[in-house]
């Protein structure tokens, strides 16, 4: 049996961004193909040390001391997974792959390559040069340095996206061979769900008749709320009723609640915070135009979201989301960082039900068949495979 | 550093390690390592415990403060 030691620093209920769920969504539909995974993650309140869920051995790592350098806890916290997984080694585990997620786990992951003389997988879900743009301080530089140093040690590269693949090809010079483009999947069941609209509007206090947008994800810049409040206020011209909910929380929500505050619209715009993966479903559902305003995104799995509850989605046209939406046919796309774009894109779908339907009927349809965790699953045991030199 | 914002305070905590009430860091001790005054660290603090971003627990009449859940996240939206 093809055996695995996954290291992510986030895995449910510790999610941040995009690499939790997909570590979860892809390490269950790797057990259920018959891979014996073990993932070895950072402990979170209320989380149990060690627990098996789906076929999954999910280890939580405690990690007893720290230091106010955000590298320095980084290179703590990889030296405290190297040790759990030399643990299990003492106690019988072999593993024939090492597979990390992003260069927060490279160090561990670099390491355990070398002792154990194993194979190295590591997924990027994205790269400082895209996250920062540019490379202007010493830390930036040397999360560059390590994602570098990742993409030359592990046997294969996985990005999320063609466009994150032939950044990490460009930026970091690795043989094209060597990097796998595989997307992030969707577990279609979370979103099997029957809710009452107009209680969940009632509870959220948005008027049952009101035009209601969703924004969802990391309160971050590159997530571009910050041209998404403007454009609302240039939709709220033809659309006096409606409604902006953004689901979320991250460091820049106090700057985005005064850009509401500061264009009179604060009162129409929802700041939800971190509420819980049934109320996010619930909100997508009640909702009539979803939209995500990444200025960057190697990826986009909120788009893979909105499209599994039946929201019509209107994303930037970069990376990842010009690769899941096409547009006009299950999906818009506008430009990034363009308020004026983006109010179009969302009176696009708001003045047109029946092209709202259309796209909402493509959108599921493309999801159901493309993103299944199974596929993903199976496209990745033949990367395992082939860097183990077994052939596929 | 004078005036460290609210993120610097919850990053400050996840990364020495102050996630659980038993790694909760004292007032004083949090004070020395961000080099700030007083009174605007302790405003700070007030208003994370407020928002639910960091608890307190007492320790021989000292007020230690660790980082909940909440507070984790938004520390690591930071990095992320």
């Amino acid at each position: 049996m093809l055996s695995v030691a996954m290291l992510t620093w986030e895995y449910p209920p510790r999610i941040v961004g995009g690499i939790s769920r997909h570590c979860m969504g892809l390490s269950r539909a790797l057990a259920r193909a018959g891979v014996d995974v073990h993932v070895i993650t950072l402990e979170f309140p209320g989380a149990k040390g060690y627990e098996e869920v789906d076929g999954v051995k999910v280890y939580r790592v405690r990690v007893e001391i720290g230091n106010p350098n955000f590298l320095t806890w980084v290179f703590i916290f990889n030296h405290f997974m190297e040790k759990q997984v030399g643990m299990l080694l003492q106690s019988g585990c072999s593993f024939d792959i090492i597979h990390v997620h992003d260069w927060l786990t490279t160090p561990a992951g670099i390491a355990l390559k070398h002792i154990m003389d194993r194979r190295l997988v590591l997924t990027m879900h994205s790269t400082e040069i895209g996250r920062s743009t540019t490379l202007d301080n010493p830390d930036a530089y040397t999360k560059d340095s390590i994602e570098w140093w990742g993409t030359y040690e592990a046997s294969a590269v996985i990005a999320v996206s063609s466009s994150l693949r032939w950044e990490i090809i460009n930026h970091f010079k690795v043989p094209e061979w060597k990097v796998y483009a595989l997307p992030n999947g969707i577990d279609l069941d979370r979103f099997k769900v029957n809710i009452d609209r107009n209680s969940v509007r009632m509870k959220w206090g948005i008027p049952l008749d009101a035009p209601l947008i969703v924004a969802l994800g990391r309160l971050t810049s590159q997530k571009g709320f910050q041209h998404l409040i403007p454009a609302f206020a240039k939709i709220l011209h033809k659309y006096p009723n409606a409604r902006l909910i953004i689901i979320g929380d991250g460091w820049m929500r106090g700057e985005l609640e005064s850009i509401a505050w500061s264009l009179g619209v604060r009162d129409k715009v929802i700041f939800t915070g971190f509420i819980g993966d049934r109320e996010v479903v619930e909100i997508l559902k009640s909702g009539d135009v979803m939209v995500i305003p990444s200025v960057y995104e190697p990826f986009g799995i909120t788009a893979l979201e909105g499209m599994a509850a039946g929201i019509p989605v209107v994303v930037s046209s970069v990376g990842g989301l010009r690769e899941i939406v096409e547009h006009e046919k299950d999906g818009v796309w506008v430009y990034p960082a363009n308020p004026d774009s983006i109010a179009w894109g969302i009176d696009r779908v708001l003045s047109d039900p029946g092209f709202a339907n259309y796209i909402r009927r493509n959108a599921f349809n493309k999801v159901a068949s493309k993103y299944s965790w199974d596929s993903i699953a199976r496209e990745t045991i033949k990367i395992y495979r082939r860097v183990l030199g077994e052939g596929v | 550093m004078n005036h460290p914002n609210e993120i610097t305070v919850l990053t400050t905590l996840n990364n020495i390690g102050a996630i659980r009430p038993e790694k909760a860091i004292s007032f004083s001790n949090l004070l020395a390592s961000l080099r700030v005054r007083e009174d605007v660290l302790r405003s700070i603090v007030e208003k994370l415990v407020n928002q639910n971003y960091i608890e307190a627990v007492d320790k021989n009449g000292e007020k230690y403060y660790y980082l909940t859940s909440k507070g984790i996240l938004i520390a690591l939206s930071t990095y992320s």
